[in-house]
């Protein structure tokens, strides 16, 4: 007769010195794990509650600016620099990594700045403003701090900007003279300026050529860098309104889309006369963002308070409507990794949508945060900086539960667990409630009341109108059709 | 269920060999066998409760696509995420199924060679011969006759020992290294004895709880100390610890189940049985539900959150005298006095198959393995595959002392070849081969875990503590959208629908005129048909002839009849 039985020793099974990793034995045999799902589940729950409990999404407020911060612009290939402009026409240059301003000009323009942006070679931006100039600025700045910064940047790869063009040396220096003392009284020049007739509303750089496009009163202009007037002008169709809003494509060279007065959203072929096609939405849009990894897709802010997705292949419908805010939209910053944007509102609040959702992931808003005029994601994707009314600066986390710096490895793979944990058991009501539950001003909390029994007012209206109308003479109309006025070709 | 055929078979191909199931697992030339192998991984690691029909959309590498109805989903992105939801599942069960080459012990066993050699005949003393030191010192026995019968209970991982004499003698071992823990005499002195019905070990094997003449007490293993006493519980004579809800159930002589949450001290429930007083209790450690057997031959599952029973089963002619779970949570093994021992199919509450035994039951259990062991007068009997099939002989046999006892309880040790005996004589610890798990999981019990990951485990499971009322009898169900049929929806609809309507006023009418004859009647009245006219023909012949045609008359006639008689000018008008 064969036996064997199970025997098992101490020794065997335990580590003999303390500095040994202790012994693990594993069974991932079913029958041995009961309840898996209860357990999986309540740990879901306490997950979604975690989530919530970490979720500190404010990291700092930037000061500095002494009225409103209108635009800003971040650089499309490096991380650092950052750049504002006032409507009193100051412009500053953030170290956002120090969190301090590295460069200003408070006599920028004479006007409002309406508009910046950054060159390819984030050597130089550019400025547009009310006074009707343009101004090219030299970027050679060194980004101040310590050496703990320092540290930080070689560790980002920031390209060290510091070297001089061949060119224009002798501004690039005053540049560097008035970083060392930013509240210096002698304000430093631009490298070029252009007068036009018109004031700017806005502007932006093209993505790889030296051209940027501007949108003023009249007309969309096409700039060069070394042109003293506008390569080419454009009219939108049935153009007698003044434009708010230019935006290149990040892939298709030659294309435009922009905003109008006239509620219009417009698209432009530099290569033709005259623009391509345009669509009416009931209000005006107030902003326009491509989506720089589906570079066929756009997102308008509207003045209705929503956002709208399209596809520039099809403007008579937008393909998403995104909704949540109860104060017009004024800007939007896509996420580089195109999956993600961010809307600042007049409702003095900003909220994150998911591109293809109609209801925001999350929303922010501070104590003294008054109306949000620009928002941005930081090149990483990390960092939400949002611009606004009480002229400060924000600095928000992308993601509010996420915590900074770096993780160790397991603590990684925990919170991974939990966020896989809580997006499987996400539709069940006790995690949705926690995992959607915000506190928001009581403001925003009855205009999203009333805008709710608007809509369901609405509806059962339109409802009652098909109900009572001859068969098949009122049709139902879906919520994304509704946002289209009119579509020209 | 085909699933645990499919288990079977898995097991027994590794049991056979392990290098041909690695081998199967890892060529993909063999697509029959590479399919079997993972259907087998499916059917034992992925969840249960996806039926057969999600796994159509699976496509995983070594799958052939077998799919019947390739269900076109209206909504693409969800297709899209189903079917790489099902993708993940089946590859997780195919890594957990490979990942068992790396199972470092192998189960024990006890294998004939001539049919003529039969495992149950093995005494232990040739037994202890043939296994290494350390087993054969797991064979022993321990005269303790002063305060016998003895309990017996081990702790989830199987390392420590309680010992509970009748009259009040507790004895806390290590059962691993035979060392005694911890000794009480709960007698008051010597003065009175006591009565100490049912033990068991709380979330760890630092606490235990006993059910005593009175109440249940809670004490600490280490000092020995009375940390509590559970008020509530009058009169218990049995007790089980669910341990991943916290919950100690009691259920006394009053015949009320009563839970209460160990972590916070409150009380969950308190269910009426209605049955009378009941002393055996045994929970389905698949899905927490607590099984009663009681006096009058009948089974009852009970859920903390319901105040009925969830099913109430017809058991045995006569008392149940014990019952036990098996691991998977299909089975369950009922001891009656009626001499008979019965094994359930807990999903469908039929009887598998029953045994008659010659002398009563006195206590059953199951091994991890699935072996039955059946307790009675002097002996107790295990039974290998008897849950599955009905066996003609035992695995092994085992008579305490060589007779002269009677034995008391019977309980496998987790994760170890060893069963301990408690009798009236004191207890008895044998080994039979192959009934404990082969492999622990570190994780979950951890028999050689250390202060640190002791102290780790518990606030981990107190976190993961469930809510009583996530006790129900299919756990896979927590946390799923829950369906009703058909019918049982439109129903629901139709209800709610109505609910929203005014329900119509009834009108008011007058006494007495609601009566079904009345009714009829008053329906009736103006109806004319060959009967009624011949009535009526008749009534007005009658009536004329007596000089009374008048009253059958209709206006018109009357008025024609009135202008002949009074004649006159217009009299030519008439007819």
């Amino acid at each position: 007769m064969k036996i064997k039985a199970l025997s098992r020793s101490v020794e065997g099974n335990t580590r003999s010195n303390s500095g040994d990793i202790k012994k693990l034995s594993r069974n991932l045999d079913p029958k041995h794990k009961p309840l898996e799902r209860a357990r999986e589940y309540t740990r879901a729950v306490t997950s979604a509650k975690l989530e919530r409990m970490f979720a500190k999404p404010f990291v700092a407020a930037l000061e500095g600016h002494v009225d409103s911060v209108a635009c800003s612009a971040a650089s499309r290939g490096h991380l650092c620099p950052f750049v504002t402009g006032g409507v009193d026409g100051e412009i500053r240059v953030w170290d956002l990594a120090s969190r301090r301003t590295v460069w200003n000009n408070k006599t920028s323009h004479t006007g409002a700045v309406n508009g910046v942006c950054i060159s390819n070679d984030g050597k130089s931006f550019f400025s547009c403003s009310t006074d009707k100039t343009i101004k090219q600025w030299g970027l050679g700045v060194k980004m101040a701090g310590g050496r703990k910064e320092k540290r930080k940047r070689k560790e980002k790869g920031v390209l060290d900007s510091d070297s001089d063009s061949d060119g224009d040396s002798d501004s690039d220096s005053e540049v560097k003279k008035s970083s060392t003392s930013s509240d210096s009284s002698k304000n430093p020049a631009p490298l070029n300026s252009w007068l036009f007739s018109d004031t700017f509303k806005s502007m932006d750089h093209h993505w790889n050529e030296e051209q940027f496009a501007t949108a003023s009163d009249e007309a969309v202009q096409v700039w060069s860098h070394h042109r003293s007037n506008p390569i080419q002008t454009y009219e939108p169709f049935n153009g007698t309104d003044s434009c708010n809003v230019v935006r290149w494509n990040p892939s298709e060279r030659s294309l435009l889309a922009h905003t109008s007065s006239d509620r219009g959203i417009g698209l432009h072929d530099t290569r033709a006369s005259s623009s391509l096609r345009k669509t009416v939405l009931r209000m005006r849009s107030n902003c326009l963002e491509w989506n720089p990894m589906e570079p066929m897709n756009f997102v308008v802010g509207n003045e209705d308070h929503n956002c709208y997705s399209f596809d520039m292949r099809k403007l008579s419908q937008p393909t998403m409507v995104h909704k949540g805010h109860v104060g017009a939209v004024l800007s939007i910053g896509w996420s580089s990794t195109g999956r993600e944007f961010v809307t600042g509102s007049y409702d003095r609040t900003i909220r994150i949508f998911n591109y293809r959702s109609g209801t925001s992931r999350d929303s922010y808003y501070a104590k003294r945060m008054q109306r949000v005029f620009c928002v941005n994601y930081t090149a990483d994707a990390k960092f939400i900086v949002s611009g606004s009314d009480d002229t400060n600066l924000r600095i928000w986390k992308a993601r509010s539960n996420e915590k900074l710096g770096q993780q160790l490895v397991r603590e990684e793979r925990a919170t991974n667990y939990r966020n896989t944990l809580v997006k499987k058991f996400e539709h069940m009501p006790e995690v949705r409630n926690i995992v959607k539950s915000r506190n928001m001003p009581k403001f925003v909390k009855k205009q999203t009341a009333m805008a709710q029994i608007q809509h369901a007012s609405a509806k059962r209206k339109e409802g009652n109108i098909i109900k009572h109308s001859k068969k098949g003479s009122v049709a139902w109309k879906g919520e994304r059709a509704k946002a289209i006025v009119k579509e020209y070709k | 269920m085909s699933s645990d055929v499919a288990r079977g078979v898995y097991s027994s191909s590794k049991k056979s060999s392990k290098t041909d199931s690695k081998r199967n697992l890892h060529n993909s030339s063999d697509p029959v066998l590479s399919t079997t192998v993972t259907l087998q991984a499916i059917d034992k690691y992925a969840e249960r409760n996806h039926s057969a029909k999600s796994l159509e959309g699976a496509k995983y590498k070594d799958r052939p696509n077998t799919s019947k109805n390739n269900k076109k989903y209206k909504d693409k992105k969800a297709e899209a995420q189903l079917r790489r939801h099902d993708e993940k599942r089946v590859a997780a069960a195919v890594m957990a199924a490979e990942a068992e080459i790396l199972d470092t012990e192998v189960g024990g066993f006890i294998e004939t060679e001539n049919e003529m050699e039969r495992t149950h005949k093995l005494k232990q003393t040739e037994l202890s011969s043939h296994v290494d030191e350390q087993t054969s010192d797991q064979i022993y026995d321990l005269s303790l006759t002063s305060y016998s019968p003895y309990n017996v209970t081990y702790d989830r991982p199987g390392r420590h020992l309680l010992l509970t004499g009748r009259t009040g003698h507790v004895a806390i071992m290590d059962a691993l290294t035979r060392t005694l823990q911890r000794e009480l005499f709960l007698t008051d002195n010597g003065k009175e004895l006591n009565d100490i019905r049912s033990s068991t070990f709380l979330h760890n094997s630092s606490m235990f709880a006993l059910a005593e003449k009175k109440h249940i007490f809670i004490y600490d293993s280490v000092t020995g100390a009375e940390v509590h006493r559970l008020g509530d519980h009058i009169d218990p004579l049995a007790i089980d610890y669910l341990p991943y809800h916290w919950l100690l159930a009691s259920v006394g002589r009053a015949g009320f189940l009563k839970y209460t949450d160990t972590s916070t001290g409150d009380k969950v429930s308190e269910h009426r049985t209605k049955l009378g007083p009941c002393s055996v209790m045994r929970h389905n450690p698949y899905n927490a539900v607590m099984h009663l057997g009681h006096g009058n031959g009948v089974v009852t599952m009970w859920s903390p959150s319901v105040s009925q029973p969830l099913v109430k089963i017809l058991a045995h002619r006569g008392p149940v005298v014990s019952l036990a779970n098996d691991l998977g949570g299909n089975y369950m093994v009922t001891a009656g006095s009626d001499m008979q021992v019965k094994v359930w199919d807990v999903r469908t509450f039929k009887v598998v198959h029953s045994y008659f035994s010659r002398r009563a039951v006195c206590d059953l259990d199951i091994s991890q393995t699935g072996v039955l062991a059946v307790g009675s007068g002097t002996d107790v009997t295990f039974w290998k595959d008897a849950i599955r099939e009905k066996q003609k002989e035992p695995y092994m046999k085992h008579r305490v002392l060589n007779g002269g006892v009677q034995v008391k309880g019977v309980r496998f040790r987790p994760f170890e070849d060893v069963v301990g005996i408690g009798h009236s004589k004191g207890f008895s610890s044998i080994v039979v081969p192959g009934v404990g798990s082969s492999n622990y999981d570190s994780f979950e019990n951890n028999m050689f875990a250390d202060k640190k990951q002791r102290q780790e485990q518990e606030v981990r499971s107190l976190m993961d503590k469930l809510r009583p009322e996530m006790i129900q009898l299919n756990p896979e169900e927590i946390g799923g959208v829950e369906r009703d049929k058909k019918n049982v929806m439109m129903e629901k609809r139709e209800i709610a629908a109505s609910a929203d309507q005014k329900p119509k006023k009834e009108k008011k009418k007058a006494r007495g005129r609601n009566k079904i004859s009345k009714k009829l009647a008053r329906k009736h009245a103006n109806i004319m048909d060959e009967g009624k006219k011949k009535l009526m023909e008749k009534k007005r012949s009658e009536a004329e002839s007596k000089g009374r045609g008048d009253d059958f008359m209709s206006p018109a006639e009357k008025k024609r009849k009135k202008g002949l008689e009074e004649g006159g000018a217009l009299s030519r008008f008439f007819k």
